[in-house]
């Protein structure tokens, strides 16, 4: 194998330390860093900052409404496919009856070309972020890493009581196993690149939309 | 980063500097670039409280991080073996791309997809894996218009901040065989529609780190594009090419630079997507790359670790001080001939390679400070810059008249004396050769500094003379008013 050894590697970096006053507590003032409280309006927080990423939010009061709105979405998206992953929708059985009946076809979730081909895909989150407008999406069993992405077009659907307030209690409240990937979706995809124009939809969704139920 | 990937083997600051100045279009381009990200920067940060304090706090981990980073280091390897990667060693550069070819060989890739990676800049991967025989593509907008022009980013956050839109066009017409356009939006679709089919088809990916993990094991990259996620979750088989100081202890620790990062970088409130990488994909997941490496290198960082400038190792690569620098939005990122350009670049560059082929960086600054206050991790690259030079004149790297002037000009400072007499004598040189008012040529060293710059003649009524008449007048003054 090529390269070195691990006690090689790191051995240098031993003796680069050799002799360096060490400083073994780690700094426990990460609250310094809070920019929301826990106890605002932390719907009113999300609407806003997703608006302003250029998500465009939709609020219902339940998950029937929601249902109707997604269906809704993906007439406004002239939408023909949808990728709908088996896990981490709610409600989906509904929402796929819904798109259905719109004349929707539902792509089959275990063809791994089907968000290639989708014009919306339909998703979950695990957690979404009040003060940053991140909507936290994690891998694993029937869930699809690429239906958020390869897709023109995400449609998230996010519970009220999924919202934490700041990126610390992100990171507080998380299981202790890590999934093999999770992504915090910020905003739709964009590049400035070229001379700063800021051109949407370069690799990802152009377009996010989130239903909020709650 | 070797020299020879820039081009000319002996650095040419001056001239490319002068160049980059006389261009009007990238002045053009590169003002509105670096500009647009300041003001962003600025207009941001204030919403983080107390942005000082968080800045402290980032920085404070950093060097808490460095300090232990042996046993960091170690934490993180157990977690990502734990989570079922694997880890490689990298002394340098050289093992570091023979370690990501061995991997691509074995596990009989072809098509090669890349997220933007300032550390496979710093050591030139794409050319060893396309003379290994592998298609690579570049799939960051800004790295793959560089890579089809063969060129180097000017840029580490917008690589192609030099690049008008009308050579982006002429460049994909000419690549591409598309029909001319200059139209960003239409560029940019174009881009997709190429890098789209490639991330269907790829069958490894490698990204960079922006930051590490050590208690998960995680890797954390951010793009605004999504290329990063497609080159993570995609491919068959990833590997994550990493410098060692990207650590940090927990997770908990992430929030306080991902809130940093993106405000500093390009005055968003975040980036578009943060990824965060726990070895390959799990029994049962769908989807996800089967294989996970993760290749951590050294190449010169240890060497810093230890030193005075082990403070530069907190850098979190946002680009900040090049958007903040007077000198850099002046001469553009490739007049400095190195992986890093900008103030950073002119600390990290000698240090990560050899002092002797870039004395010209540390000497490319006014010192001016502009780079301390906009870093989100509170480098004080001025500091630095000042030792580097002080390095140089140790080495006896600097002209015998220039050591020879400071031994004077210390003389000079040490009476008051001596320093009304030097005082008064530059005063009449300056006057002698100067024409309404500036001397705009100097002998010897002094003309290699009025060769770009002009400086007036010194007033013939000193500061100290005029302070001590107005001392009087407003201690007169005082004394009206008391009446
Ligand atoms: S030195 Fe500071 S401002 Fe410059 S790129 Fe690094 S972190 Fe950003």
């Amino acid at each position: 194998m090529p390269g070195e050894t691990e006690q090689a590697f790191l051995a240098r970096i031993r003796s680069a330390l050799a002799g360096r006053p060490r400083r073994t507590e780690l700094p426990a003032d990460v609250e310094v860093a809070r920019v929301v409280s826990r106890n605002g309006d932390l719907v009113g927080l999300f609407i806003e900052r997703a608006t302003q990423a250029g998500m465009k939010v939709h609020r219902v009061a339940d998950q029937a409404a929601m249902v109707g709105k997604i269906g809704e979405l993906a007439g406004v998206q002239n939408a023909a496919s949808a990728l709908v992953p088996v896990e981490g929708v709610p409600s989906r059985e509904a929402v796929v009856a819904e798109l259905q009946r719109r004349g929707v076809r539902l792509l089959d979730p275990d063809d791994r070309d089907a968000a290639f081909q989708a014009d919306i895909g339909v998703t979950g989150v695990e957690r979404a972020v009040a003060e940053t407008a991140s909507l936290s999406l994690v891998s694993g069993g029937g869930r699809r890493r690429l239906a958020s992405l390869a897709v023109p077009c995400h449609i998230a659907v996010v519970l009220a009581s999924q919202i934490v307030a700041d990126l610390i209690d992100w990171a507080g409240c998380r299981p202790s196993e890590m999934p093999a990937n999770e992504v915090l979706v910020s905003s739709h995809s964009k590049t400035a690149d070229i001379e700063m124009v800021l051109v949407p939809g370069i690799h990802g969704p152009g377009t996010l939309h989130v239903v909020l139920v709650g | 980063m070797s020299k020879a990937g820039h081009g000319a083997g002996v650095p040419d600051f001056k001239h490319q500097a002068a160049a980059a100045v006389a261009n009007r279009r990238l002045q053009e381009i590169f003002d509105r670039a670096t500009r647009q990200k300041d003001d962003g920067r600025r207009a941001i940060l204030p919403e983080l409280g107390d942005p000082l304090a968080v800045r402290e706090l980032a920085a404070r981990i950093k060097d808490h991080t460095l300090e232990n980073l042996d046993r960091y280091l170690e934490q993180f390897v157990g977690q990502v073996r734990g989570r079922g990667g694997q880890v490689h060693f990298a002394a340098d550069g050289d093992q570091a791309k023979a370690v990501i070819v061995d991997i691509a060989r074995r596990a009989s890739a072809k098509l090669i997809v890349k997220s933007k990676s300032m550390v496979s800049e710093e050591i030139e991967l794409n050319h060893d894996l396309e003379a290994a025989g592998f298609e690579v593509l570049e799939t960051d907008l800004g790295e793959y218009i560089l890579q089809l022009a063969g060129e180097k980013p000017s840029h580490i956050v917008t690589p192609v901040a030099h690049k008008s839109r009308e050579d982006v066009g002429r460049l994909f017409a000419e690549k591409l065989g598309i029909e001319y356009t200059s139209d960003p939006p239409a560029l940019t679709m174009v881009a997709r529609r190429v890098l789209r089919e490639k991330f269907r088809t790829a069958d490894l990916g490698i990204i960079g780190a922006n930051f590490a993990v050590a208690e998960t094991g995680t890797v954390c990259i951010v793009t605004n594009e999504g290329n990063g996620r497609y080159c993570s979750s995609r491919p068959r088989v990833l590997i994550c090419l990493m410098g060692l100081e990207k650590l940090l202890p927990r997770m908990a620790d992430l929030p306080v630079f991902l809130k940093l990062l993106g405000k500093s970088a390009t005055g968003q409130r975040i980036t578009c997507y943060t990824s965060l990488i726990t070895g390959p994909k799990r029994a049962g997941d769908f989807d996800g790359p089967e294989e996970f490496h993760v290749v951590l290198m050294d190449n010169r960082r240890s060497a810093v670790l230890g030193s005075d400038y082990m403070p530069t190792l907190r850098c979190i690569r946002c680009g900040a001080c090049l958007n903040a620098c007077p000198v850099y939005r002046k001469i553009g990122g490739h007049a400095y001939e190195a992986t890093y350009p900008g103030p950073i670049g002119k600390v990290i560059t000698p240090l990560l390679n050899s002092l002797e082929v870039y004395e010209h960086l540390p000497q490319a600054s006014s010192l001016c400070g502009a780079c301390l206050d906009a870093c989100p991790v509170r480098i004080d690259i001025p500091t630095h810059l000042i030792h580097l030079r002080q390095e140089l004149v140790r080495r006896g790297r600097s002209p015998l008249t220039f050591r020879l002037g400071f031994k004077g000009w210390r003389l000079g400072m040490s009476s008051r004396w001596l320093y009304r007499w030097g005082a008064m004598q530059a005063r009449w040189f300056m006057w002698l050769i100067s024409r309404n008012g500036w001397c705009r040529w100097m002998p010897s060293t002094g003309g290699v500094w009025t060769q770009y710059r002009d400086l007036p003649v010194m007033p013939a009524r000193p500061f100290r003379v005029r302070w001590a008449a107005l001392q009087k007048e407003l201690e007169s003054e005082d004394g009206g008013d008391a009446r």
